[in-house]
């Protein structure tokens, strides 16, 4: 077995930097702020938005016959990288990670909304998880059959972008119980449809979410576009995306947190000496370097791992993945917090904006406990692992 | 395999295969028993007769042992291609390698000799390492000079055509069987630049070797004392006083060594699976603990994938920066001592037998090892000194005024 190319070649360095200028010019990280503060916020700039769409990040992963660029997950999460640098606020994890289930890539037709989906003018995310907890496999929500349709009932949580959605994706019980792998399937449903009620939150990364409702929502028997194995098997791979796009993001987010501390050790004097030559510190930035670059290296081998066709293989490199990003930004955003001292503290320096990202970025696409018994799930003898 | 080859490469593959067919002894073929380990070569090991001797002569003799050396050096000359069809034979077969794959004379010496050393050093010394005829060890460390290691005392003083050499190293691994030490001296006063590079025969007269018990009971580590040694001053690699950043560059190559081994990234696909055999059966034993030993073992993959992937990126990436090796050393050292400390903790007292009838071979070997395991952040450089060039060299903070 060959290994995976891991290095950046000269286009992905290219499309690095042209997608670093845009977002300094178009979206630096005081945007944050101001999406924050402002009153009635959307949380998203559309003009950035349409922008981005433009730019073609959506389709990056989409096969070229569907309209996307073909470029895949790899160069994909180059832009992630640079969107968790700045901090920026989009819906484009949300939207990508609804996108396997549009592209007629995982055994669903090709959806007809594709085309506007990745032109930006349609917002379509998956609606899915039904705890504060990472439990990818509970669906209680449930969906009964009728002579004309389905109707649904349930509460979804912690929905990225669901109040700005023109369509949510459903998952919902045919059958079975909460946790059972068979019976599943997945509705795509108008936001604006009756019963359906969308309770508006936001975390303390500013990210807008949603509690989504569903009393009775009646839906017709052509919006379920999967159900059972098939269901089963394009939620994991939503997930798979979504971990490995939000761990690239995590990535740049934690890497602009340690420049930004690095900065400061070797600028800031306390007892006559710069702090950054006092050994205690030294040692203890060395240590976030090592794991930004252990992080580094895991999101590409995942990213990597999406382009190619081992599924059990790239089910364990998304799950290093997440594992170590999350270990490293957890870190590097504790650990910049206490070296900034007070001033970490304030609103007006931007550490403290990592460290709001990376608390809440651990545990939305699995925390690291749930990473890590999926790796051994995965590498231990079929009779031996734990349920 | 061979579908896609040109013809010259279809030759050489025949040609190899022939040549390994009828060479290589039935008994250098498949795995190494538990507790085995290939031959270190060396005076000693040529002087009984064996197979692995044998193996490793017609090896040696082809230039097979370091393929990609120049031919009158010791090596074959070959390219990236042969070299590939050359390492696809011999894994077809079996074959043991001729020579552990930890050699320090081809891992840390050669690379100096290659790059410092003048010709006649270069024909002198590089076709004995390549031909696994003489062992070679390390001579850097001394009782007052471990980490602060430019404070190191050995003196060698010029007396016509030979230095004499007096003093006293420390942890050189595997002294008590090698031939020749490679160590750093005292030419000048200059902390650092009053250091030089000098090869030295273990034979000469006025050299004790004694081997150190270690907390596992073994002793790989060994000092050795020099009293009024003559070693020749052609033996001197680079300039006198310019010892300083060979040893710096050799440490590099050492951390390599030491990294591409600790975190079993050789042989890695047996070592995790044999962990993985041991979890399975904590888990089977007790299994009101399973969510927390398979934690525990899924953050031991975690952390050794993603060392693999950056050994992999950091390859690829051509990175010379002098930290990386320091990356990759200290964390693939810490993740074996993890290793140990978890295996211990699967296996109970069964991994602290020491001796007595009942203890059992398995029970004691792991005990050393955990044992042994525990030099892993020290020797090659400490974690904490793998720390300060990480933060100069990767980082770029600014030392502190200190001598």
């Amino acid at each position: 077995m060959t290994a995976p190319i891991l290095a950046h070649d000269e286009d992905e360095q290219a499309l690095r930097s042209a997608a670093r200028s845009f977002l300094a010019a178009h979206s630096p990280i005081s945007d944050l702020r101001r999406l924050r503060d402002e009153p009635g916020s959307a949380g998203m700039c559309p003009v950035v938005w349409k922008k981005m769409a433009e730019l073609d990040w959506l389709g990056l992963a989409v096969d070229e016959h569907q309209g996307g660029s073909g470029a895949g997950y790899f160069q994909q999460g180059i832009i992630f990288e640079e969107l968790g640098r700045a901090l920026v606020l989009s819906p484009l994890l949300a939207v990508a990670e609804a996108l396997p289930c549009l592209d007629g890539s995982h055994g669903t037709p090709v959806a007809p909304q594709l085309a506007s989906v990745l032109a930006g003018t349609t917002i379509v995310c998956l609606a899915h998880r039904e705890s504060a907890h990472y439990i990818p496999e509970l669906v209680a929500t449930t969906a009964r059959a009728t002579d004309s349709g389905f109707v649904l009932s349930g509460r979804k949580q912690f929905v990225a972008y669901a109040g700005l959605a023109d369509e949510l994706i459903i998952s919902a019980r045919l059958s079975g119980q909460p946790r059972d792998r068979n019976g599943l399937g997945l509705f795509v449903v108008d936001s604006a449809a009756r019963g359906l009620e969308v309770e508006p939150l936001r975390l303390i990364d500013s990210t807008p979410r949603a509690h989504v409702r569903l009393d009775d929502v009646h839906v017709g028997a052509s919006a379920l576009i999967a159900q059972n194995v098939t269901a089963a098997d394009l939620l994991d791979r939503c997930h798979d995306v979504a971990t490995a796009l939000q761990a690239a993001e995590m990535l740049g987010s934690l890497s602009a947190a340690l420049e930004l501390t690095v900065t400061h050790l070797k600028n800031r004097v306390q007892f006559e000496a710069i702090i950054g030559t006092f050994q205690a510190l030294q040692h203890r930035a060395a240590r976030m370097l090592i794991a930004q670059e252990l992080a580094t290296s895991a999101v590409r081998a995942a990213l990597r791992s999406l382009d190619g066709s081992d599924l059990d293989g790239t089910a364990v490199d998304v799950s290093v993945a997440k594992v170590t990003v999350n270990e490293a930004f957890s870190l590097i955003a504790r650990e910049g917090v206490q070296m900034h001292g007070g001033m970490g503290m304030t609103d007006e320096a931007d550490i403290g904006l990592y460290l709001k990202r990376s608390q809440t970025a651990a545990a939305l696409g699995g925390d690291s406990g749930y990473h890590r018994r999926r790796i051994a799930r995965h590498k231990l003898p079929q009779d031996s692992a734990p349920a | 395999m061979t579908d896609h080859e040109d013809p010259e490469m279809d030759a050489f593959r025949q040609e190899t295969a022939e040549w390994l067919a009828d060479n290589c002894p039935e008994s250098m073929r498949g795995p190494l028993a538990p507790g085995e380990s290939a031959p270190g070569g060396g005076r000693r090991f040529f002087d009984e007769p064996s197979d692995a001797r044998r193996w490793l002569e017609l090896m040696g003799g082809r230039g097979w042992v370091v393929p990609e050396w120049p031919e009158q050096l010791g090596g074959a000359d070959l390219d990236r291609q042969r070299m590939k069809v050359l390492r696809e034979e011999l894994r077809r077969i079996g074959a043991r390698p001729p020579l552990a794959e930890l050699n320090t004379g081809i891992k840390m010496l050669a690379p100096i000799l290659f790059a410092h050393g003048s010709e006649k050093q270069q024909h002198q010394f590089l076709p004995p390492i390549a031909r696994g005829r003489v062992r070679w060890c390390q001579g850097y460390s001394e009782p007052e000079a471990g980490s602060d290691l430019a404070a190191l005392r050995t003196r060698a003083v010029l007396a016509g055509d030979h230095y004499l050499v007096n003093g006293h190293k420390i942890w050189s691994s595997y002294a008590h069987i090698s031939d020749w030490i490679f160590c750093l001296v005292r030419t000048g006063d200059d902390k650092r630049g009053g250091i030089s590079f000098l090869l030295i025969d273990l034979e000469s007269p006025g050299i004790t070797v004694e081997p150190i018990t270690l907390l596992s009971g073994r002793s790989d580590f060994c000092e050795v004392h020099f009293s009024d040694v003559a070693v020749p001053r052609d033996q001197l690699v680079g300039e006198p006083g310019g010892g300083w950043p060979i040893a710096k560059s050799l440490l590099a190559h050492e951390r390599a060594m030491l990294g591409s081994a600790g975190g079993g990234l050789s042989g890695g696909g047996s070592r995790s699976a044999s962990l993985a055999s041991i979890v399975a059966t904590a888990l089977r034993d007790r299994a009101d603990e399973s969510d927390g030993l398979a934690d525990r073992f899924g953050a031991h993959l975690a952390e050794l994938h993603a060392l693999k992937a950056t050994t992999t990126r950091f390859a690829q990436e051509r990175r010379t920066d002098p930290a990386v090796p320091s990356i990759v050393k200290l964390v693939s050292t810490e993740l074996n001592m993890k290793r140990e400390d978890l295996l211990g903790e699967l296996l109970g007292l069964d991994a602290m037998t020491w001796d007595g009838d009942a203890a059992t071979h398995d029970g004691t070997t792991r005990a050393r090892a955990w044992l042994r395991s525990r030099a892993n952040s020290i020797e090659g450089g400490t974690s904490e000194v793998q720390l300060n060039i990480i933060a100069k060299h990767g980082l770029g903070l600014p030392q502190a005024a200190t001598s």
